[in-house]
């Protein structure tokens, strides 16, 4: 029930929804945009496999993303992919153990988001260091 | 007629069907994550390089063209269900059935495009 101040500021406005912003929403966010992401690149990696049909065009396809740009665009790969992953996870508990109940929730988005980080990195590093 | 209602509302994207998707989205997605790992540690960590020779020689065994399809089934499965779900979120008009209409081609095609691929290789 909305308090009466509330209701006299927004009498005569245009009427604007606006979300409080809590760490489970900017999550969900971040999860449709790299899920949108990955299976754009699902599409793109697929066309490129299929290359594979053909000795010639599959060697030519191996040494054009030898070129570092491919390397730095695969690490931007694993950060959506790990994101998605990770956030996933936490998803699959939410909506099947209950991490989401309020004696468990406090904080079930920042933990992983700290796992996330470190698995990110953690596949980072190698990958960087090969660049 | 009744059971068509069904049918149109999963289209229309009504809250009478979705329950399968819902699930089914989850599943996949966990399944999704072990078979990435399995492909990703084939790919580049079984001590050869990517280069055609290597890859035609894993794709003769039946048991890799398995794998590969199953994998490309449940990513092109997940992937294009949570399109139908932006699709649901953000297109209300009559255009939805369109842009489902036309992911639903695209994820055949595409798993057309990955069995022309994987299937020919022979041992």
């Amino acid at each position: 029930m909305q308090p009466k101040e509330a209701m006299d500021w927004y009498r005569g406005r245009p009427h604007h929804i606006q979300y409080k912003w809590h760490e489970g929403f900017v999550a969900w966010v971040f999860h449709r945009i790299t899920g949108l992401l990955l299976i754009l690149y699902l599409f793109l990696h697929e066309w490129v496999i299929s290359t594979l049909q053909n000795p010639e065009t599959f060697q030519k396809t191996m040494e054009a993303v030898e070129n570092p740009i491919f390397k730095l665009l695969e690490v931007g790969l694993w950060l959506v992919a790990s994101y998605h992953a990770i956030n996933g996870l936490r998803v699959v508990l939410v909506n099947f153990a209950g991490a989401a109940e309020r004696e468990n929730y406090q904080g079930n988005v920042w933990i992983f988001w700290v796992i996330f980080a470190i698995v990110f990195v953690a596949g980072a590093i190698p990958m960087l260091m090969h660049l | 007629m009744m059971y068509m209602r069904g049918f149109i509302d999963r289209y229309q994207g009504s809250g009478k069907g979705g329950d399968l998707s819902w699930l089914l989205q989850r599943v996949s997605g966990v399944a999704l994550l072990i078979l990435l790992l399995g492909h990703f540690f084939i790919e580049h960590f079984a001590g050869v390089p990517v280069d055609y020779q290597h890859v035609a020689a894993r794709l003769a065994s039946p048991l890799w063209k398995a794998f590969d399809l199953t994998f490309v089934v449940f990513a092109l499965y997940h992937g294009i269900n949570g399109i139908f779900m932006n699709i649901e979120d953000y297109v209300h008009s009559g255009w939805r059935v369109f842009w489902k209409g036309f992911f639903w081609v695209v994820g055949v095609l595409y798993l057309v495009l990955a069995a022309i691929t994987i299937l020919p290789f022979k041992g």
